[in-house]
């Protein structure tokens, strides 16, 4: 999947939701994202690989939480009890992705999206598609499927 | 209106409706065999039923068409316009003779006496001859859609196309009364995905309301009371119409089984009658179609195995006549389905023969299995039929299958049997699939929902009493009216924090899953809820402790317990798997050399400490040694109103000379090989003593050491510690291969223990293992 061809093709910008851990800025894409919710009163499931932090209910749908932070080894600088959470939507099934901040919409230009070195780790690379480079900052893309991916290899393993 | 007529009536108008499109069809393509076989088949249908609810006019009527119909398909006679204005004319007639019943009784006055005619000279009529045939050289495209102008038509038939839908038209308008008919618009097709839509949605509105219910009940003079409460009852109601959409009588499944029953009467050359009691009983759709088949098998099952032979049954004194007695009928939100028959019964000897041949379980586990647990062997897969019951065959086919749909729908099957007159299979059924009932408990703060179906009692634990959960090391057993409950803790199983040390209020919850009973221990129990099983997410899906979650009455989110799946986590829970004879089990032991097991740890006599497979003990008693009396050699002791050997678990072990003495029971199963035929033939127990009981763990057996005595399969490492493995195969004497030099082994040692024994102060001497 290369999105940067594609795009390139067509018009090429991407709309992305930025949200932040910790000092890193993350990206999904804006068509990915169902929901952004506040704090939310968490139901632990046990048994679950580290990466589920339990579900919760969105208006009578169970919403699986994720930790963004534990799928990609960093740490949340707030307690769950206080972190956002940005609803995704994959093959119907609605996840939250646990993470500090959500900030605002950005649409940029697919051009300047360089993928990830080979010297970032697997795991990001395998849920990334790359790096935009702001005038600040560098914004990580996410992709909610690969994500995932990850995580269901993960409970795999620990099932 | 009679309930057949009136299916017959609504099949009868939608099948006309698809006729009218057919025939049309059949115009614009002559040729298709498959349209006129399947207008034939309708027709057919329609006069047969017809025929056999004693609608004459109807029946003659649709006769006439089917012969016309019938030509076509031999191939006599072309489809031209002029047969197909015919045929729809009688499809006319049809309609209005079913208009007429359905609005006033009767099939009306009119007596198509015109129409009778022309189709019977329409029978009559020559076979085509090639000249008249000829003309239509040049078939139309089969495909050619219906509303598309007529393909080239012989010339002769050339002006009579256009007129004849006007002539149907004319003869049929007049006809039809006034009234509008009553069963087409009774019912209506709904798709079943705008139905489950329906019912999600709905169940969606009952959380959102008691939700709203909850809050209201914290505030008080709330002005949105009245309101609530107002929308509470039409959300109820809605609920309930919503849940009828889906409801169907059983009836409807078991309307193919008095046909089954005398085919298979017939074929097997008995007389069975078939009883059906509740058919109006009514559950889900869905729950219906996955319940047909099972149903289906049981019954076969008891017409083919069950009922025997005429000659059989007047010899054994029962009438000639076999019965199968189907019977439906709710019981606390479930539905109990109960089948009976009156024949030969389930032999649970052979059963349990069979079931130590296939190697399902050890004698040990099952002497101590009631009849009814006995009879679940039949529906274990690889339960195989031929001489499981009789010698011709099983009554055990495909039963597995069975098992596996009810429990699928979350059903529990019951088999109980008397011998020589009959069987009986309980299917305990939920009502729908969509709501369940379930036990909410509470494990370390968090809720969790267990279906209540599985849930068999709840017990009260204490510290003392009764009803106390006892450990033996780490593992803790609940006694029970006189049986060992093996326990889960909730806290183990889902790996919480086990320091919260408080176990005083914990409950035992009993749960059956499938042929296990097991206590699972939680913290709380709070409530009982109706609760909307929604499947778990996919990254979940790996663990199998789940069954789907939920949402409660206060919006929080909640797992559901999977009663099948926490069975898995006992240690012995699958029985089919993991359990084969002591004797294999030992065997493979020593084979294969490794083994996770868990193990009682105890001490006996002089030298390391010795471990005995958990799963093989029945019990762990104390025995007063002042008791124990000593006779031809053996040491016997009064236990449970029956005496038991008491053997020692080694040589050198020395009873004590007062107090009580701990003591290992193990079933053992007789065999015909044994001794004295005359003597009980019940199971016997046999104690193994020891000095002390240690502890209970679960650790890899790998034997290291094999001494080539036949009472230690040899030493292996348990937790860091070298320990002696016992055979029990070897005190429970079925060890078949080198039983004798065993014995006289056995012999030789427990000489050796007497002699120690002797020197405690008892005179005994033993010189019988019960091993020879």
């Amino acid at each position: 999947m290369n999105q940067t061809h594609d795009l390139a093709a067509v018009e090429p910008t991407l709309e992305l939701v930025t949200m932040s851990l910790g000092e890193h800025a993350f990206g999904v894409a804006v068509k990915h994202v169902h929901d952004i919710l506040g704090p939310q009163q968490v139901a632990a499931v046990p048994l679950t690989s580290e990466a589920v932090l339990g579900s919760i209910n969105l208006r009578g749908r169970i919403v699986t939480v994720l930790d963004l932070a534990v799928v990609l080894g960093l740490k949340r600088v707030t307690e769950a009890d206080r972190a956002l959470n940005v609803v995704i939507a994959d093959d119907k099934e609605l996840y939250a992705l646990m993470v500090d901040n959500v900030g605002e919409v950005m649409t940029l230009p697919c051009s300047t999206l360089e993928p990830l070195p080979p010297t970032f780790p697997a795991g990001w690379r395998a849920i990334s598609n790359g790096i935009f480079k702001l005038p600040d900052h560098l914004l990580l893309t996410l992709e909610p499927d690969r994500i995932l991916a990850v995580i269901k290899a993960q409970s795999g393993k620990q099932a | 209106m009679d309930e057949l007529l009136k299916d017959f009536l609504v099949e009868t108008a939608e099948a006309l409706a698809a006729l009218d499109n057919d025939l049309v069809r059949l115009e614009a393509a002559p040729n298709d065999k498959g349209l006129i076989s399947s207008i034939f088949r309708t027709l057919h249908t329609i006069k047969g039923t017809s025929g056999f609810l004693g609608l004459t006019k109807l029946g003659r009527v649709a006769h006439a068409g089917e012969n016309v119909l019938g030509r076509l398909r031999d191939g006599t006679m072309t489809a031209t316009p002029e047969v197909i204005s015919t045929i729809l004319r009688c499809v006319d007639a049809i309609k209005s003779i079913i208009v007429a019943i359905e609005t006033g009784g009767g099939e009306g006055p009119e007596d198509y006496a015109a129409l009778l005619e022309e189709l019977d000279a329409r029978h009559r009529m020559p076979p085509q001859t090639p000249d008249t045939a000829a003309p239509a050289n040049d078939p139309p495209a089969p495909k050619v859609s219906g509303t598309s102008p007529p393909p080239p038509q012989p010339v002769s038939a050339g002006p009579a196309a256009p007129e004849e839908p006007a002539a149907v038209q004319a003869t049929a308008e007049p006809e039809r009364p006034a009234r509008e008919p009553v069963a087409g618009i009774q019912t209506i097709r709904v798709g079943v995905n705008l139905l489950e839509t329906l019912i999600t949605s709905v169940s969606e509105l009952v959380l959102t309301r008691n939700q709203l219910l909850q809050i209201l009940r914290s505030e008080k003079d709330s002005a949105f009371a009245t309101p609530l409460q107002h929308l509470s009852l039409i959300t109820s109601e809605l609920q309930e119409s919503v849940m009828k959409t889906r409801m169907q009588p059983i009836g409807n499944v078991w309307s193919t089984l008095p046909r089954m029953i005398r085919d298979l009467s017939r074929e097997l050359g008995k007389k069975i009658q078939l009883e059906m009691e509740g058919s109006d009983t009514e559950l889900d759709r869905q729950v219906l179609e996955l319940i047909k088949d099972p149903l289906t098998h049981i019954i076969r099952n008891g017409a083919d195995h069950g009922i025997e032979s005429p000659a059989d049954r007047i010899a054994a004194g029962k009438p000639e006549m076999g019965t199968i007695r189907l019977n439906a009928f709710h019981e606390g939100g479930h539905i109990i389905i109960e089948i009976t028959d009156d024949g030969r019964g389930l032999d649970a000897d052979r059963i349990r023969r069979k079931a130590i041949q296939e190697g399902l379980t050890s004698e040990a586990e099952l002497a101590m299995m009631s009849d009814a647990q006995v009879f679940h062997f039949i529906l274990r897969p690889g339960f195989s039929t031929a001489a499981t019951v009789t010698a011709v065959s099983g009554r055990g086919v495909g039963m597995d299958v069975v098992r596996v749909n009810v429990e699928k729908i979350g059903g529990t099957i019951d088999v109980s049997s008397t011998p020589g007159r009959g069987a009986r299979f309980m299917l305990k059924i939920p009502l729908t699939l969509a709501i369940v009932s379930a036990l909410i408990v509470g494990c370390s703060g968090t809720r969790f929902a267990l279906p209540q179906i599985s849930v068999v009692e709840l017990v009260n634990t204490s510290d003392s009493g009764v009803s106390r959960i006892q450990r033996i090391g780490e593992t803790a057993v609940l006694r029970l009216r006189d049986r060992l409950l093996p326990l889960i803790n909730l806290r183990h199983l889902l790996r919480f924090d086990q320091t919260a040390g408080d176990t005083s209020g914990q409950v035992v919850i009993v749960i059956q899953a499938g042929a296990l009973r097991f206590g699972l221990i939680v913290d709380h129990v709070y409530d009982t809820e109706e609760i909307v099983v929604k499947p778990v997410a996919p990254v979940l899906k790996g663990i199998n402790v789940y069954s789907g979650n939920t949402i409660l009455g206060d919006g929080s989110v909640c797992m559901i317990i999977d009663p099948n799946g926490v069975a898995h986590h006992l240690g012995q829970a699958d029985l089919a798997v993991n359990t084969a004879d002591p004797l294999k089990r030992n065997n493979e032991l020593r084979d294969s050399g490794s083994d996770r097991r868990q193990l009682l740890l105890v001490r006996a006599g002089e030298g390391i400490r010795k471990a005995i497979p958990l799963d093989e003990i029945a019990r762990l008693e104390e025995v007063e040694v002042q008791q124990i009396c000593h006779s031809g050699g053996q040491m016997l002791v009064h236990y449970r109103d029956r005496l038991m050997s008491l053997v020692l678990a080694s040589p050198d072990l020395m009873l004590r000379s007062n107090g009580s003495q701990p003591v290992l029971v193990f079933n053992e199963q007789p065999t015909d090989s044994r001794r004295g035929a005359h003597l009980d033939r019940r199971q016997r127990r046999i104690g193994l003593v020891v000095d002390q009981i240690l502890d209970i763990t679960e650790s890899n057996v790998t034997i290291e050491i094999d001494y080539g005595r036949p009472d230690i399969l040899g030493s292996a490492i348990v937790d860091g510690q070298p320990t002696d493995i016992i055979n029990v195969s070897y005190y429970l004497g079925q060890n078949d291969e080198g039983g004798l030099d065993q014995g006289m082994y056995g012999a030789s040692l427990f000489a050796g223990g007497a002699q120690h024994t002797a020197a405690s102060g008892n005179d005994f001497n033993l010189v019988e293992s019960i091993a020879s």
